[in-house]
């Protein structure tokens, strides 16, 4: 069994469902934090499934453009900034929405300019794209300035992301309210570090870790946005209801 | 990424929570309603929520802090850039 396919394909289709179902969430409510988060998740599944390609298929320059683009640089940013939209409801977020899109069509166009100088002949599907990719892309120093742009985008992704979950388990633990959230909350922000770690330990040359740590980024993300957004109960419903309004009294 | 909660229930509670409001209108059957809307809140006395999950998000909060220094480190050149 070859792991190297395993692993991200079946991220791929965790995500998959994930991303369905939160695009569907966003079509039935039409609230700004469904499309973010259902953009971002694609975009995490669209670089699994890449992986999956490169190990199953072997290589291909457009693949390669999907798996760095939308897996290494974007995808964290844009789950995060839903995360955000949801957290704060203020003009401002505006403003950061703006930012996240420019920065995304800049990342865009430096990414194209890499493309042309990529080096796949030392490429293998034996390997994981993550010990190869160094490889494959120039240096820094030689025009590769995309890769200059991943560390902000995942300070971002994993500030909002993580520091949104985590934000909420403690405002629901602290009242004592919605375990189901708490609990939810946590696996999320539990997902989110593994893939944050996974990835740090893949920019530190350990890129065996990444397939692994996306399959538990997707499986906890997923059982902590299913367990989070349980639909409540008529007395859970009552009780916020009450809660709010004692709150605004 | 949190579920999806609408702000409503999102800013919820207070020591409030839960309870029927009080006065006038309040039913001679509230204090069912009160009991019914218990399942939704957390038991004081629980040893996750009160001992395991707070240590558990202390753990992840430094762990992200963590991160994003590297994270910021890289940015800065003093992780050596691979």
């Amino acid at each position: 069994m070859n792991a190297n396919l395993i692993l991200p394909f079946l991220s791929s289709v965790v995500m998959l469902v994930f991303t369905l179902l939160v695009f569907q969430r966003w079509l039935a409510r039409r609230k700004p934090h469904f499309l973010f988060w259902s953009i971002g998740l694609g975009m995490f599944g669209a670089g699994s499934f890449a992986e999956a390609y490169f190990a199953g298929v072997g290589w291909s320059p457009a693949i390669f453009f999907v798996w760095y683009f939308f897996g290494a640089v974007l995808n964290a940013a844009w789950i995060g900034h839903g995360t955000l939209m949801l957290l704060f409801r203020r003009r401002w977020t505006a403003i950061v929405t703006g930012l996240l899109i420019l920065g995304s069509l800049v990342a865009l166009f430096l990414m194209l300019q890499v493309m042309p100088r990529l080096d796949a002949s030392g490429f293998t599907a034996e390997l994981p794209i993550s010990e190869q990719y160094r490889e494959i892309m120039p240096p820094v120093s030689d025009g590769a300035v995309i890769r200059l742009t991943t560390p902000f985008f995942n300070i971002y992704g994993l500030l909002t992301l993580v520091g949104g979950a985590l934000w909420s388990a403690w405002l629901f633990l602290r009242k004592l309210v919605l375990p189901n959230r708490v609990v939810g909350n946590v696996l999320i922000a539990a997902g989110a570090l593994s893939i944050g770690l996974a990835s740090t330990l893949t920019r530190l040359g350990f890129g065996g870790y990444l397939y692994l740590g996306e399959l538990v980024a997707a499986l906890l993300m997923f059982a902590g946005f299913l367990m989070a957004a349980a639909p409540s109960t008529e007395a859970e419903r009552s009780e916020a209801t009450a809660s709010s309004v004692s709150a605004a009294a | 990424m949190r579920g999806d909660p609408d702000r409503s229930e999102a800013t919820g509670s207070g020591p409030e929570a839960g309870r029927a409001p009080a006065g006038p209108s309040r039913s001679p059957y509230s204090w069912l309603r009160s009991k019914k809307a218990s399942g939704s809140r957390i038991s004081s006395g629980s040893p996750l929520y009160t001992r395991v999950l707070p240590i558990l998000i202390l753990a992840m909060g430094v762990l992200t802090v963590g991160l994003i220094l590297f994270a910021a480190g890289v940015i800065l050149g003093i992780v050596p850039f691979r």
